[in-house]
């Protein structure tokens, strides 16, 4: 079997570097195994976060090879590519870096508060009056985000300064199309959000990368429609 | 000092719905420390499944037939006033969850639509995205005044002459060991299933810590034997592979491409119920009819004759995701490799009065998967998980409260001298040099337990197992740590780990061995029978020191009495 290279980013508190771990290919063994094996049997320093290592929480985001997944449900292919057999793997883009893969998820909760359009509302603003099954399936669909990322990492917009996180805008569009919600709550929700609507250049590599399937350029392009609807009447 | 008012540890539906319930008071200072964000919980990643009575589906579906139906999934051995209570307040706690904005699946009507799951005498199972309870409480969460400190991990539960003062906590993102003073505490740090390690479908970090920190500060630990396998997780990953592909006709297979459920369950085969696959499954490996070896030792099951459609689009499709994504297998071509699973932990921390949450420390509560009320008696039933964590997640909660805020503020000696313990203790492991890597005591925990407290036990086993762990937990003292940095130091927060976990399954086996019957979960092949005359009881394990003591406490039955001996394998 032939080696491979693993380049990780490290980083603490005092210094940040790229470090190299020699290994003997496997194949199909996802990141997060890779990532394990490191830390269990060559250097347990190194920090990542896994938790249901099922491709359902949403807490293994990373980079490999520049391009944001999920380490748990990504397999480590052998890059033949590449003349020395080399990967890397780094952090997400658009985060605080807590520790090496680890992304500081306390401060981001502190800016959800800060940034998120629809938290000036009450809450229990969804009452239990039903819903149709159609509409529901559409909302199935956009609450399937699972705030995993990656979609921050992807975009190219966010290192701006003055965008919100594109999932974000995932949750405004699934609660807009709440027919549970009123329409001075709808708007509310829209005014929210406008400002930050033409920022985003339509790219859509934050849908081409979601594992999900989501696409939050398409829910940005909803919503600058519901917008404009809004304006109009 | 960080002081609280009101103190939640952990993040997941229990912990999150207490700190809500908790920070109705306005006066109240409440905090929740998690040791992952409360998103990566267990609850964030269920199969979103909940159980409450609302006759959408059947008119003749009662509070009545769902505690039955709880109680004997449980061999009897639940509560029945807790359960009663639970029952009752469960539609409620999801009707929440919904307006919260919990997606759930409806019917044509427009009604959350119910289905029938195993064990239940009605439609009454609610589905929703298997996230979606976390994350709807978390948007809650969000407009609470609730300070929330995610990655933030308890090493200990200060208690002296029976009053709380707070924890000792390891912050991951200052790098600092820190006292948290609290008037009152809810300990929601979910369930032990990780301590059969790579056995088990639970997350990496269910390993039971709020459970070892309440034996430790002298608070017992409830009915710890009972554990719930699943029959089918991949081998390799435990990643979960649910019922529905032996639901739809899958076949098991051994080495000799034999259905081996033909020995066991002539009748319904692989419908069998999850305790009777799981045992059969066992046995197959035990006589050398599996594949693989050690804990890679394994069946398979076999989809390939089944309606592609089901797999593509239909019914099965996670099933297909996952046996692709995880053990790289198209269940179309190929039989998956799967065994049974630790999914999930009936025991827990003792609570005294289901009204309140209350442990014996006054000011100390506990809700979840953590807690053992007991709602689940020897086994749960799938779907009674999640409503129990919302349901008592608010009673603790505002339990908690209220009595936090007739609670003096205490100044606080005993966090400080915890507080030094922890340093020192942080000093000593980074400096020292382990004469054996800490993830192979971890792993020999879970092969020792896999295999002599696992899906089936007997007296010499057991006694096995509680040497081995003697023997583990004396190593552990031998270990340190490589990483010598403050700031997310994953290599510490699993040094903790591994002690709790040793230290609950001494419990666990204790409580085991002590069980000379079968009930439930707890098979013992040296007593294939229930024994209501003697073990009709709970098992209450304390801890003084490295002591522990074992003792039994009745069952409420209020209502129901056992049927008998039940028929197990
Ligand atoms: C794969 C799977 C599928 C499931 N599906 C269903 C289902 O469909 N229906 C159902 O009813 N049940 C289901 N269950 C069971 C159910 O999900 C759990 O019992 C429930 O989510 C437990 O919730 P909890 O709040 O008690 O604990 P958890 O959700 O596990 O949360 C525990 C919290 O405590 C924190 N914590 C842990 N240790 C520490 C520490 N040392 N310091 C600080 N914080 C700590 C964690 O970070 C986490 O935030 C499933 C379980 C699994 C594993
Ligand atoms: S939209 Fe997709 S990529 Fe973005 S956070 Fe949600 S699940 Fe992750
Ligand atoms: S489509 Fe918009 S939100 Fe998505 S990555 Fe591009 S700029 Fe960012
Ligand atoms: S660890 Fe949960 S999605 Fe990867």
């Amino acid at each position: 079997m032939s080696d491979i290279i693993i380049k990780v980013s490290r980083r603490n508190s005092e210094t940040s570097f790229i470090q190299e771990y020699r290994l003997t290919y496997q194949p199909a063994k996802t990141v997060f195994w890779w990532l394990t094996k490191i830390k269990e049997e060559i250097d347990s320093s190194l920090a990542f976060e896994c938790s249901c290592r099922s491709g359902l929480c949403g807490a293994c985001g990373i980079k490999l090879n520049g391009h944001s997944v999920l380490a748990c449900t990504t397999t480590l292919k052998l890059p033949q590519s590449s003349p020395n057999r080399t990967c890397t793997i780094e952090p997400l883009n658009g985060f605080p870096i807590l520790r090496d893969l680890i992304i500081d998820w306390r401060s981001i909760t502190d800016s959800l508060k800060i940034k998120s359009p629809w938290l000036s509302q009450q809450p229990n603003m969804l009452n239990t009056s039903i819903q149709s099954k159609e509409e529901s399936a559409h909302i199935h669909s956009l609450a399937a985000c699972m705030m995993c990322g990656i979609c921050v990492s992807e975009c190219p917009i966010i290192s701006q300064g003055h965008f919100i996180e594109p999932f974000i805008f995932v949750k405004a569009y699934r609660l807009i199309s709440d027919s549970r919600i009123n329409n001075q709550q709808r708007q509310q929700i829209l005014q929210n959000v406008q400002p930050y609507l033409a920022y985003c250049i339509q790219c859509g590599r934050c849908g081409n990368a979601c594992p999900k399937g989501i696409s939050p350029a398409a829910a940005i392009t909803c919503l600058q429609q519901a917008v404009n609807s809004f304006q109009q009447s | 000092m960080i002081s609280f008012d009101v103190l939640i540890v952990g993040g997941g539906g229990a912990g999150m719905r207490a700190a809500l319930e908790a920070s109705k008071h306005s006066n109240l200072k409440v905090g929740i420390i998690s040791k992952t964000s409360p998103l990566r919980s267990t609850t964030g990643c269920t199969g979103g499944g909940l159980n409450a009575v609302f006759n959408n589906s059947d008119d003749t579906d009662s509070f009545e037939k769902h505690a039955y139906d709880t109680i004997t999934g449980g061999s009897f051995l639940g509560d029945q006033d807790a359960i009663d209570f639970f029952v009752k307040h469960s539609p409620d706690a999801i009707t929440e969850l919904a307006e919260f904005g919990a997606p759930f699946f409806l019917d044509s009507s427009g009604k959350i639509s119910q289905r029938q799951g195993p064990g239940s005498s009605a439609p009454r199972t609610c589905w929703t995205l298997g996230h979606a309870t976390a994350h709807a409480l978390y948007d809650q969460l969000l407009y609470a005044n609730v300070t929330e400190l995610s990655m933030c991990n308890i090493l200990e539960l200060v208690v002296t002459d029976s009053a709380v003062h707070g924890v000792i906590a390891y912050d991951s993102l200052t790098g600092k060991l820190i006292p948290i003073a609290a008037k009152s505490i809810v300990i929601a740090t979910g369930g032990y299933g990780r301590v059969y390690w790579s056995r088990t479908t639970t997350p990496l970090g269910c390993t039971g810590d709020g459970v070892a920190v309440c034996l430790n500060a002298g608070i017992p630990v409830k009915d710890p034997e009972f554990i719930q396998f699943h029959p089918s997780a991949l081998v390799d990953s435990g990643v979960l592979i649910s019922d529905a592909p032996r639901t739809e006709g899958a076949y098991l297979l051994n080495n000799r491409n034999e259905r081996f459920m033909k020995n066991y369950a002539p009748e319904q085969m692989e419908k069998a119920t999850r305790d009777l696959v799981a045992i059969a499954i066992e046995k197959e490996i035990e006589a050398g009819r599996g594949l693989g070896h050690e804990l890679n030792s394994h069946v398979l099951l076999d989809l390939r004759h089944l309606d592609k459609n089901l797999l593509h689009g239909g019914r099965l499709s996670q099933t297909d995701y996952t046996a692709k994504t995880f053990a790289l297998v198209d269940p179309l071509q190929s039989p998956l490799p799967i065994r049974p699973s630790c999914h999930f932990t009936m025991g827990g921390i003792d609570i005294v009065d289901y009204h309140t949450c209350a442990t014996i420390i006054p000011g100390v509560f506990a809700a979840g998967e953590c807690a053992c009320l007991s709602i689940h008696g020897a086994n749960r039933l799938g779907g009674n998980a999640l409503p129990e964590v919302v349901v008592f997640g608010k009673v603790a909660g505002a339990a908690a409260a209220l009595f936090a805020l007739t609670a003096p503020q205490q100044y606080d000696f005993a966090l400080d001298s915890a507080l030094q313990k922890w340093q020192e203790k942080f000093k000593y492991i980074s400096n020292k040099k382990s004469s054996i890597p800490l993830p192979e005591i971890r792993d020999r925990l879970a092969q020792t337990l896999w295999h002599n407290v696992g899906v089936i036990r007997d007296e010499q086993r057991l006694n096995k197992a509680i040497v081995e762990i003697d023997i583990l937990q004396d190593r552990y003292t031998q270990t340190g740590i490589a990483d010598t940095n403050h700031i997310g130091n994953t290599d510490f927060i699993h040094y903790a780990e591994i002690g709790n976990m040793l230290t609950i399954a001494k419990a666990l086996t204790i409580g085991a061995l002590n069980r000379r019957e079968t009930r439930g979960s707890h098979f013992r092949s040296d007593y294939c029978n229930n024994d209501d005359t003697s073990f009709l009881k709970h098992t209450i394990i304390t801890k003084e020191d490295n002591r522990y003591n074992i003792s039994y406490r009745p069952v409420t039955m209020t209502k129901y009495l056992p049927v008998g001996v039940e028929k197990y394998v």
